[in-house]
């Protein structure tokens, strides 16, 4: 039942995975383990998120643009 | 040869009720490390893949990272639907329990009270969107003093209607922006009334449907027995908005996140 909740297309999974990752990597309980999270790890996976997020809105805007429903 | 093992952590939590669930790498059982009446979820993980190198090159790869929090959010819902839990920051790793036992042992009575105040309470965002092309035909629909000047334009020769339409199309820039400002005001002091506690956070990642763009982003606690009220209030101002290019999207319940104590890090 791990994907439970997680909607179907793709759009709303890549939101729900942007709101979930907004939480887990910027807010919650933060103690210094041995292994953990750095300012430029958290950044470098918004940089990768960023270029995710706008092939997702070309995809998406092409498939309009070609009259797919 | 064995690799080496690290315990990856979950959240905080005061109830020793464990779902059967497996932990972050789909293979180890979550177990509870404790000291003092409270406990860390966790589950051991292998170092060859949250080592502290081998966690840098993961991070790179977007389809392990989904997959990860995808799992460390799924983890942490079914530990919090048996009683409260204070969430961790993800990638957090301890190579040894017992600095985990020392953490509980400097932090107990601040996890305490956060585990007390965060009993049958939810976390639910709140994004605000507005379309500003619907806002603006909003004001030049409903704006008296633009009404005015639309109706004067249309009663004079063409030269003077250029310059009345400009002034009209530049105060309903203005105007729109006014509306999209107080919206916002109006939208938080509604939510305010049946929440617990607001925060304001930066919206961080374009997300909003084409056309619109997100005006503010609210991490809100809400009483368990207070959030039928809360997203009755989210739908009633919709309804009240609806011809007005403003919408606020709730979204929930989402473990406290936002509303987690900080800790003495020392050591």
């Amino acid at each position: 039942m791990m994907d439970n909740g997680w909607p179907a297309s793709s759009r709303e999974r890549q939101v729900t995975l942007l709101e979930t990752l907004d939480r887990l990597l910027n807010r919650g309980v933060v103690v210094a383990g041995d292994v953990t999270l750095s300012v430029a790890d958290v950044d470098l996976i918004y940089l990768g998120l960023r270029l995710l997020m706008s092939s997702v809105e070309t995809a998406r805007e092409w498939g309009v643009r070609s009259g797919v429903e | 040869m064995a690799s080496e093992v690290g315990w990856y952590l979950y959240g905080f939590l005061s109830h020793g009720d464990l779902a059967p669930m497996t932990g972050i790498d789909g293979r180890s059982p979550l177990s509870l490390v404790a000291e003092n009446g409270i406990a860390a979820l966790s589950s051991s993980v292998s170092l060859t893949e949250f080592g502290e190198e081998a966690l840098r090159r993961n991070l790179e790869d977007l389809r392990w990272l989904e997959d990860k929090v995808r799992l460390h959010e799924s983890i942490v819902e079914s530990a919090l639907a048996k009683g409260p839990l204070l969430p961790m920051k993800f990638g957090t790793i301890f190579l040894d329990p017992e600095r985990i036992r020392a953490v509980i042992r400097r932090n107990t009575p601040i996890l305490r009270a956060a585990l007390e105040d965060l009993r049958e309470k939810e976390e639910w965002g709140v994004k605000g969107f507005a379309d500003p092309a619907a806002l603006r035909a909003a004001v030049l629909r409903t704006d008296p003093a633009l009404l005015a000047l639309s109706r004067e334009a249309s009663a004079k020769p063409p030269g003077q209607a250029f310059f009345l339409r400009r002034k009209m199309e530049t105060s309903a820039s203005a105007k729109s922006q006014e509306r999209e400002e107080s919206f916002a005001r109006e939208a938080l002091e509604t939510i305010r009334e049946t929440v617990v506690e607001v925060t304001e956070h930066p919206p961080l990642l374009p997300e909003a449907r084409r056309g619109e763009r997100i005006v503010f982003n609210l991490a809100c606690l809400v009483r368990q027995e207070g959030v039928e009220a809360f997203l009755a209030g989210v739908e009633q101002w919709n309804q009240s908005h609806a011809e007005e290019g403003v919408r606020l999207v709730a979204s929930g319940p989402w473990p406290p996140y936002h509303f987690v104590p900080r800790l003495d890090d020392d050591g």
